[in-house]
């Protein structure tokens, strides 16, 4: 199992690698310092141009195989590679890994409630779906899911906000809801911060995850060993809760460790209708201001997590279900 | 494989058919029956074609302004009432649509096309072909597709072309996938075989024994990425990287007016509501179909 | 079953995970909380802070206290001013709380003394040099109790020019630790001496006059904590000393904390020498107890933070539906003024259209700056702006120097428009568009950083407007940043305009819109038309310009001096008799747009934002009650 997990790993490098070139050249090119800083103060002097093209290595050449000392992309990765992901241009000129490990802080003090609500809602709606298959509750559940996959993530966060923010800020005298950025001062204000961006997170994969769950307990449900333990006259209960809904989740341990990687990556949609400062605000600012070691740091972290997961998945399924084998 | 004589079983088994019929009938059949696929199919149709139709029928055109009808609630004037510089939001709306399926569209032909051809090669050829492609995946899989539209949405978005483009160059792997597993499974059936004995070439094979087999659940996908398609436009335009003015979506609609949700809900609750409906649509389509086209899916697996 | 212990086992490897998770995440509320308590700046005035809640609540007397809390999209990169990428705009508003200068800017754009006692002056030395000669207010201090006095003038001048100045600048060009202040240094490198007759009393010495004299040492740096500019781009960054202690303070607030994409708090300084502005209704400490700065990414958000009383101030790019939303709440005052941005459109004069003046004329025919201002200003700002829009740049519409060069082309003049296009033999296609035998179809195309609603409206409907004359515009914005440095500044298009269309590619852009900042002294833009500058990439030259822009930059009386600016602006913004000129085409000035918590503020520090200064300008004025 090491040694698959090893082979799994090492396959992906080459992997990171070419995607990590094909972006780091993109993110490169978003913008040109020098020139504008021609447009905004054209009485500057080469001075500061050189000044600039210093900051930034624009002198150098993103990959040159002829001068790979030379590159930007392959000092990058030089000091990557020593646990050196470089400083930032945007953020003050501090190590970017300060900053992407104080928001990513930020982010799983949503992801985790997040991740929490979303498996226990999603496996509620999933099996009393599933167990009432083709009731009026199992056609409004599924319903819901259908509308919760199609309505875009920002559209429903900013509905919330609107709903929660302006028009019932002043419910029963108090405010339920912060609908900007965390408030950590107590628990209380916490929870009042954290409520509104977890419900907007849990939406979409509520709905797919329950959708899932449903099929897949249905699977287990109609299954001759489920026919079989309810022949032996098992009570309906017993049946669903200790045979049918057990074998049921083994699958759903993959999308659980993939959603949740995804989930600690941090969401650029949601925490930016929230000015939650966590690492998708992060990101999509770095990513306008051309900070390519931040953008990087945060990228690497993401496929980081979105690999690991995944072998986690793969190796725990493995474990779970003895019909499989990882070899 | 062989469900086909289970499901002729069960067909029989519920009074609904004696003579064989050919597949496409019976998956009509079975469509027709599916009620909400049904309903949405319709609602699908009546709503695409109003946004070919209305903007014909509209008094106003789409980049018409009148600067002394600015930011109006619906009215029976304009009926969605009106933007920041006085253009009719109704007509604006339907051109928005418009693009949103224009979009959606070249977002499934394109990733339909490449994801069948490399997903074909690659379940049908193995081993290097196979490798090749499936290291393309994983590549678009190892970064998460958010990341790669922003990135790429800077340096090469902007017009309505490009945008589809952009989503269409993430969105071929899910069908890339699904085509090579089919397509592993397939080639080694019986009548693939037979066709390969009776000296038919790879090109013969793959296209007109194997991808004819393979089409109903890349039918499916089709509707789901049309639906992504949709969905992905509107964030880019939330973020800032949409299509470009003068052009605008359903999802350049909502953002440009966020900030009149208190003021005017109209403004971004219509294409909000459109949008929604659209996407709603075509996941039910594709319920439906995904049930049409497999019965089995409906029934135990054995 | 043997699974099923397995799946118990991994909930519980998971749950265990999660816990520590959540663990690690209330490990950093807790770590900010100290900070957070030692900080007053943390708590909401009128929420449930115990030291700050008196003041709303009471309504006896003006009370003083409470934290002011102004929502704002950029988080600076640093407190230093060093890098224009970054949105330097929110590090200068928050040096404006924290550092004063000698001369300060009023709201009608004018200079007014802040730290010297009374105006300074200039004399010439009949030998091309200038002197300037004055004297600072007596018992001025930094907020950490040292004096201010004129150390810190000649300090501020060595960071600023160390090994720059007018002597040394030709041999050594390795100036790069000075130039940590940029733009500042122009005019600085003119200083040939500088001397401390007093703890107050001072003098320099100029090359040459410097017409924006009295913008110089418009921030003096604490010299006696800061000694070089090595140290000052060391420590400017994070704006706090080795010691730990925030950088000293001649403003009215002192650094206090950065948390990092949540906020900036500053405190109030108790040692403020007080503003001498005409705008300031306090002239002493500020009455608040500082000023949180809360990074809000999405502008729609801060104004809902604004109406939930999550924010008490907001200074923010201006979208229409601020004031529709905003208007109609009866706890927010809105206010704007006539800030010293203007928008513009700048000709690409190699471009094969543009080249001929009759096309130049001919868009400023069909633009309708009026309908503009009424459709998109009018309704955000009221009649804050002539109705009839920018005529001008050097001098901005609410400058006494202003005049309105552009008048013979108010309102939308089709039939004139069309006269001048087809005298110079473009013929009316089919679909509406002119086209000439030689040059083709008259399609323009028109581009700037895209993202920014209300510019890219003002596009459509200048497109729209265009379009009825025959002209097409095609609007090529290019998302993030990149438009300038793709398009009209790209190495190709610069090589372009400086050969006049024989190096280079000139056909990379048609038509350039993007705001420049003007204020007391607009000598910078000058450059930008200049035919000897690198910065130029209109394929504009004209040694008319070049000498006249020589003479206004060296002329001392400034009556005389204002009018040659205002000749200048004439010369790129009208058509010249031998068909040079009308390179620009200005559009309107970018109104200011504050709104603030008039419901828990009962005085506020928003001053007319005449220079770009943000709403720190006048801090010590924001007042609960």
């Amino acid at each position: 199992m090491f040694a698959y997990a090893a082979r799994r790993i090492l396959a992906t490098i080459p992997l990171l690698i070419v995607a990590t070139l094909g972006l780091f050249a993109l993110e490169s090119s978003v913008r040109d310092p020098v020139a504008e800083l021609r447009v905004s103060c054209p009485q500057c002097d080469q001075i500061a141009f050189d000044r600039l093209i210093d900051l930034y290595d624009l002198d150098k050449p993103v990959l040159d195989l002829s001068n790979p000392g030379g590159s930007r992309y392959i000092a990058w990765l030089g000091n990557v590679a020593t646990g050196d992901f470089g400083n930032s241009t945007s953020q003050g000129d501090n190590p970017v890994s300060d900053t992407v490990f104080t928001r990513a802080k930020n982010t799983m003090i949503l992801a985790v409630p997040a991740f929490f609500v979303i498996a226990s809602l999603a496996t509620f709606l999933g099996v009393y779906s599933a167990v009432h298959q083709y009731s009026k509750t199992d056609y409004t559940i599924t319903g819901l899911s259908f509308l919760g996959i199609a309505m875009p993530t920002f559209f429903f966060g900013l509905l919330l906000q609107v709903f929660w923010g302006i028009w019932f800020h002043d419910w029963f005298g108090m405010r339920p809801f912060f609908t900007t950025q965390m408030h950590d001062d107590n628990f209380v204000d916490l929870l009042k911060s954290i409520t509104l961006p977890i419900v907007t997170l849990a939406l979409v994969v509520v709905a797919t995850e329950s959708r899932f769950i449903r099929a897949s307990m249905l699977d287990v449900i109609h299954s001759d060993y489920i026919r079989t333990a309810r022949a032996k006259g098992l009570s309906e209960r017993k049946v669903i809760f200790k045979h049918a809904l057990r074998n049921a989740m083994i699958p759903v341990v993959t999308i659980w460790a993939l959603d949740f990687s995804a989930l600690l990556g941090g969401s650029v949609v949601t925490e930016s209708i929230f000015s939650w400062p966590g690492l998708g605000p992060l990101l999509i600012s770095s990513i306008f201001a051309a900070d390519v070691n931040m953008v990087m740091a945060i990228i690497l972290l993401i496929s980081v997590l979105a690999i690991g997961f995944n072998l986690i998945a793969d190796l725990l399924y493995g474990v779970l279900d003895p019909r499989i084998r990882i070899s | 494989m062989s469900d086909t004589t289970v499901e002729q079983h069960q067909l029989e088994a519920e009074g609904l058919s004696i003579k064989p019929k050919s597949f496409g009938r019976q998956t009509w059949e079975r469509f027709r029956r599916h009620r909400l696929a049904m309903i949405s199919f319709v609602i699908l149709v009546l709503l695409i074609s109003s946004f070919w139709i209305v903007p014909i029928l509209s008094p106003y055109g789409v980049n018409e302004y009148d600067i002394k009808d600015l930011s109006q609630g619906p009215s029976w004037k304009h009926p969605f009432g009106t933007d920041d510089i006085g253009r009719d939001l109704m007509t604006r709306t339907m051109e928005g649509a418009q693009v949103s399926i224009y979009i959606a569209a070249v977002v499934a032909l394109v990733s339909t096309g490449i994801g069948t051809l490399l997903g074909a090669f690659a379940g049908y050829f193995g081993k290097w072909v196979d490798a090749v492609v499936n290291q393309m995946i994983n590549l678009i899989l190892v970064v998460p597709a958010i990341v790669v539209l922003l990135v790429m949405g800077i340096k090469f978005g902007g017009s309505v072309n490009q945008v589809a483009l952009l989503v269409a160059a993430i969105s071929w792997i899910t069908i890339a996938r699904i085509v090579r597993g089919l397509f592993f499974q397939i080639k080694e059936a019986e009548f693939v075989q037979a066709a390969r004995a009776a000296g038919a070439g790879p090109g013969r094979i793959i296209f007109r024994h194997i991808l004819p087999n393979a089409m109903g659940p890349v039918l499916v996908q089709i509707t789901l990425v049309s639906g992504a398609a949709i969905i992905l436009e509107s964030t880019l335009s939330f973020l800032g990287l949409g299509v470009t003015p003068p052009n605008t979506s359903l999802g350049k609609l909502i953002s440009d007016s966020k900030g009149f949700i208190t003021v005017t809900p109209s403004r971004v609750l219509i294409p909000g509501a459109i949008l929604t409906a659209l996407v709603l649509c075509l996941n039910f389509l594709g319920d439906g179909l995904r049930d049409a086209l497999d019965p089995a899916t409906r029934k135990t697996r054995q | 079953m043997r699974t099923n212990r397995r799946l118990l086992g991994l909930l519980g490897v998971l749950l265990a995970f999660t816990l520590i998770a959540t663990a690690c995440g209330d490990d950093s509320g807790t770590d900010a909380s100290p900070t957070a308590t030692d900080a007053p700046a943390t708590t909401v005035a009128g929420d449930d802070a115990p030291d700050t809640t008196d003041a709303p609540a009471t309504t006896a007397a003006p009370a003083s206290g409470g934290t002011l809390i102004w929502a704002h999209e950029q988080e600076p990169p640093d407190m230093a001013l060093d890098d224009p990428n970054n949105n330097l705009t929110i590090t200068s508003w928050i040096w404006r709380a924290m550092l004063e200068g000698l001369y300060g800017i009023d709201s009608s754009t004018s200079y007014y003394p802040q730290l010297l006692d009374g105006e300074a002056t200039i004399t010439d030395n009949g030998d091309g040099s200038f002197t300037v000669t004055g004297a600072l207010r007596s018992g001025l201090v930094w907020s950490d109790g040292d004096a201010l006095d004129t150390a810190d003038i000649l300090g501020t001048h060595a960071i600023i020019t160390e090994g720059c100045t007018a002597a040394t600048a030709d041999e050594n060009a390795d100036c790069t630790d000075a130039v940590y202040n940029l733009g500042d240094r122009t005019g600085s490198d003119m200083i040939t001496s500088i001397e401390a007759m007093s703890d107050t009393e001072f003098s320099y010495t100029l090359n040459a006059f410097f017409a924006g004299w009295k913008g110089l040492f418009d921030r003096l740096f604490p010299s006696h904590v800061i000694g070089d500019a090595a140290t000052a781009n060391d420590l400017f960054p994070e704006w706090t000393l080795a010691s730990g202690d925030p950088i000293p303070s001649s403003g009215a607030m002192i650094f206090d904390n950065w948390e990092r994409g949540v906020a900036v708090d500053l405190v109030r300084n108790d040692s403020y020498n007080g503003s001498m502005s005409p705008d300031a209704k306090n002239p002493g400490q500020a009455f608040v107890d500082g000023v949180r700065i809360n990074f809000v990414v999405d502008t729609d958000a801060q104004i809902t933070a604004l109406q939930t009383g999550e924010a008490h101030v907001i200074m923010t790019q201006p979208q229409l539906a601020f004031g529709e939303r905003l208007g109609t709440d009866s706890n927010i005052t809105l206010a704007a003024s006539a800030g010293p941005v203007f928008e513009h459109w700048g000709f690409n004069l190699l471009n094969i259209h543009l080249a001929d003046p009759n096309v130049r004329e001919m868009l400023l025919f069909l633009l309708d700056k009026s309908e503009v201002m009424s459709a998109l200003y009018t309704p955000l700002f009221g009649d804050l702006l002539p109705a009839e829009g920018l005529g001008g740049t050097y001098w901005l519409s609410n400058q006494p120097a202003y005049t309105n060069h552009q008048s013979d082309y108010d309102g939308s003049q089709v039939d004139a428009a069309k006269a001048k296009a087809e005298a110079s033999g473009y013929v009316l296609g089919d679909d509406g568009i002119y086209v000439h035998p030689t040059r083709g179809r008259l399609t323009l195309r028109v581009g700037t950083t895209g993202g920014n609603g209300l510019r890219e409206l003002q596009q459509q409907l200048i497109q729209a407007q265009m379009l009825k004359g025959g002209v097409e515009i095609i609007i090529d914005n290019v998302p993030g940043g990149a438009y300038f440095g793709e398009r009209p500044f790209s190495e190709a298009a610069l090589a372009a305009s400086a050969s006049l269309g024989a190096e280079g590619d000139s056909t990379i852009w048609d038509i350039t819109q993007f705001a420049w900042v003007g204020g007391p002294w607009p000598g910078g833009q000058t450059a930008a038309y200049k035919s000897t500058s690198g910065d130029n990439p209109y394929g504009y030259q004209s040694a008319t310009f070049d000498a006249k822009a020589d003479e206004c930059d060296s002329t001392v009386d400034e009556a005389a001096s204002a009018t040659c600016y205002d000749e200048l602006d004439a010369l790129v913004t009208q058509l010249q008799p031998d068909g040079s000129g009308l390179v620009v085409m200005p559009l309107t000035q970018k109104p200011s747009f504050y709104a603030y918590n008039s419901a828990e503020l009962s005085q506020n520090g928003v001053s007319p934002d005449a220079n770009n200064s943000g709403p720190l300008e006048n801090v010590q004025d924001y007042q609960f009650g």
